[in-house]
C-alpha cells in the first residue's frame, strides 16, 4: 500500500503581473496511487496557458484504470495532442499553441513516469538528486548524438529550443519510465520525487545540493528552493511538485 | 490589364510555376502610361484553408521582406510587392531557367560549373552578411538569368540570425525544414540551423555538379558537408577560399 507522507507545491510566474503559463497537478489521490504532474506551456505561441491547462485538466479526469495497460502513456500523451490541437476551434489564433508535460504516477508496483519536453523529474538517492528524465532540448539531442560535445554548446542559443513538445504541429516523441519501489526506495521504505519546471531547475542546478534534512522534507526543500529562486531573481515561471512516500505499511496507533 | 499596383499594370502572359504554397507566372509590366518595362515573374500565395491562411501570410510577408532587404547580383531582387490582396504577391526577374533544369541538360562545362558556385557561394555570403540564413539551398532555387548569371532566391525559409529578438528567455520549438538530401544531420536530428547548415548544402551542390573527381574539390566536400557541425567550415568566405585553391589548377 503507497502512503503519501509528506509534499509540497508551488508555482509562480516569472513576474509577478505575468500570467503563469505553468500548470500544476498536486499529489492527487488515482486509484491506490498518486499521480502528479506539471505542464508548461511553449511561451512563445499564442495560447501556451491554455495549452499546459488542457493537459492537466486531462490527467485529472483519469480513471485508475488509464494507468493500467503496457501502451498507457502513449494513449495519454495522444488524448491530450487531440486536445491541444483543438485548442484552434477556441481560438484561431491557437494554431500552434504547444505544451511540455511530465507526470508520474506512483502505483502499486513501482512509479509510472511519462515526460515530454523539458521539465524533469528528480528522485531522491542519498544526499543527491538524480535527475531521471531526459530534456527534450535540442542541446541534449545534439550532444545525444554526438554532433557536438557540451563543451562547444555552452555559449550557444538554443538552451531553450525543444524539439518535442504536445502540439497540433509537431511529432508526438515522448519517454517513459517505470521505476520499480525496490530498486528507489530508500533503506526506510520512502522515496522521495520532485518534478519541476525549467524555471525551478536552472537555479537548483547552479548549486545543486540542499542539507540532507532539506531534501528528506518536501516542504522545507520547498522553502529553500522558492527562496534561492526569488534571489536569483526567475527567469522563467517556476514550478515545483515535492512529494515523500512510503511504501511501507504504517504504524497504526491505534490498532 | 490583370491588375494594377501604384504605378504600374500588369498582363498575366501564363502560369510557369506551381508549389505547394504559391504558384509563379509570367506577366508583362507597364508603367501607368503604357510603357512597357518589360517581362517579368510574378509569386503569389495560394488561396489556402482559414485554418492556414494567417500562418502563410505572416511567412509570405517575412519572405518578401527579406528578399527585398538584399541588393547583391546573385541574390534575385524584388521589384514590386503586395501583401494586402487577398492573394498576395510580389514581382521579380524572369528567369531563364534554374541550376536543377540546367543538371539534367548535362550540358555545363567545368569551368561553368565552377563559375556557378561560387556565384552561389557570394550570394551565400552577402545573406549571411546580412544576419540571414537561407535554409533552402538546392539547385532548384539556384535561378540562372541572361548572360549566364545566377542567382539564389526562394527566401521561403529564410531565417534571420538577429539574436536582439531571442534577447528574452522564451522555449520555442525547433522544426526540421527545407530538402532532406540537402539538410545537415543535426537539422534532422534536432532542427538546429547555422550558418554551417547553409554550407552543408553548399557542400551536396558540389556532389550534384559532379565536381567531386578533383581531390582538392573532394577536400573541401568532404570538410563542408562533416558529420559534426564543429568539423565544417566556420565561413562560407573559407570554403570558397578553399575552393579556389583546389580548381585553380583545373583547365578552364
Amino acid at each position: 500500500m503507497i502512503k503519501l507522507l509528506s509534499s509540497s507545491v508551488f508555482s509562480f510566474p516569472k513576474e509577478v503581473a505575468r500570467k503563469n503559463e505553468d500548470s500544476v497537478l498536486p499529489p492527487r489521490k488515482v486509484g491506490s496511487g498518486f499521480l502528479m504532474a506539471i505542464a508548461d506551456g511553449v511561451g512563445s505561441y499564442a495560447g501556451a496557458s491554455s495549452a499546459s491547462e488542457s493537459a492537466i485538466e486531462y490527467l485529472i479526469g483519469l480513471q485508475p484504470s488509464a494507468f493500467e495497460s503496457t501502451d498507457a502513456i502513449e494513449k495519454i500523451f495522444e488524448q491530450i495532442k487531440v486536445r491541444v490541437s483543438n485548442l484552434t476551434h477556441e481560438d484561431p489564433s491557437y494554431y500552434e499553441a504547444a505544451t511540455t508535460l511530465t507526470f508520474c504516477y506512483a502505483g502499486e508496483k513501482g512509479i509510472k513516469i511519462g515526460h515530454v519536453g523539458d521539465c524533469r523529474v528528480y528522485l531522491k538517492s542519498d544526499s543527491k538528486l538524480i535527475q531521471v528524465t531526459k530534456d527534450h532540448t535540442q542541446h541534449q539531442m545534439l550532444i545525444d548524438e554526438g554532433l557536438y560535445k557540451p563543451s562547444e554548446l555552452k555559449e550557444a542559443s538554443g538552451k531553450n529550443t525543444l524539439f518535442s513538445a504536445i502540439s497540433k504541429k509537431i511529432n508526438l516523441h515522448f519517454q517513459e519510465i517505470f521505476l520499480r519501489y525496490d530498486q528507489v526506495c530508500a533503506q526506510d521504505g520512502s522515496v522521495s520525487l520532485f518534478i519541476m519546471s525549467d524555471g525551478a531547475y536552472h537555479p537548483w542546478e547552479l548549486r545543486p545540493r540542499f542539507l540532507e534534512s532539506t531534501l528528506e522534507d518536501p516542504s522545507r526543500f520547498a522553502a529553500n528552493l522558492r527562496r534561492r529562486i526569488v534571489r536569483l531573481v526567475p527567469t522563467d515561471d517556476c514550478s515545483l511538485v515535492a512529494v515523500k512516500l512510503t511504501v511501507k505499511p504504517q504504524l497504526d496507533l491505534f490498532d | 490589364m490583370d491588375g494594377y499596383h501604384g504605378n504600374y499594370k500588369y498582363k498575366i502572359i501564363e502560369k510557369i510555376g506551381e508549389g505547394g504554397f504559391g504558384f509563379v507566372e509570367k506577366i508583362e509590366l507597364f508603367n501607368i502610361d503604357g510603357h512597357r518595362c518589360g517581362e517579368y515573374a510574378r509569386k503569389s500565395l495560394s488561396d489556402l484553408d482559414p485554418e492556414l491562411r494567417a500562418e502563410f501570410r505572416r511567412r509570405f510577408a517575412r519572405e518578401v521582406s527579406y528578399q527585398a532587404s538584399c541588393v547583391h547580383t546573385h541574390v534575385a531582387n524584388i521589384y514590386l510587392c503586395d501583401l494586402k490582396s487577398d492573394l498576395p504577391w510580389f514581382i521579380m526577374d524572369l528567369a531563364a531557367g534554374d541550376l536543377q533544369k540546367d543538371i539534367e541538360k548535362g550540358t555545363l562545362t567545368t569551368s561553368q560549373k565552377i563559375d556557378v558556385l561560387l556565384m552561389v557561394a557570394d550570394g551565400l555570403i552577402y545573406l549571411h552578411s546580412m544576419g540571414y540564413l537561407h535554409r533552402d539551398i538546392k539547385p532548384s532555387n539556384i535561378l540562372r538569368f541572361k548572360d549566364g548569371i545566377y542567382k539564389v532566391s526562394d527566401f521561403g525559409l529564410v531565417k534571420n540570425l538577429d539574436k536582439s529578438s531571442e534577447s528574452e528567455v522564451i522555449t520555442k520549438i525547433a522544426t526540421a525544414m527545407g530538402t532532406a538530401k540537402y539538410m545537415a544531420p543535426e537539422i534532422s536530428i534536432a532542427g538546429d540551423y547555422s550558418k554551417r547548415t547553409d554550407i552543408f548544402a553548399l557542400g551536396v551542390l558540389l556532389e550534384d555538379l559532379e565536381m567531386l573527381e578533383n581531390p582538392g574539390v573532394h577536400k573541401v566536400y568532404m570538410k563542408s558537408t562533416a558529420r559534426r557541425p564543429p568539423d565544417r567550415y566556420a565561413e562560407v568566405q573559407e570554403m570558397r577560399n578553399e575552393l579556389v585553391a583546389a580548381i585553380s589548377g583545373e583547365p578552364k
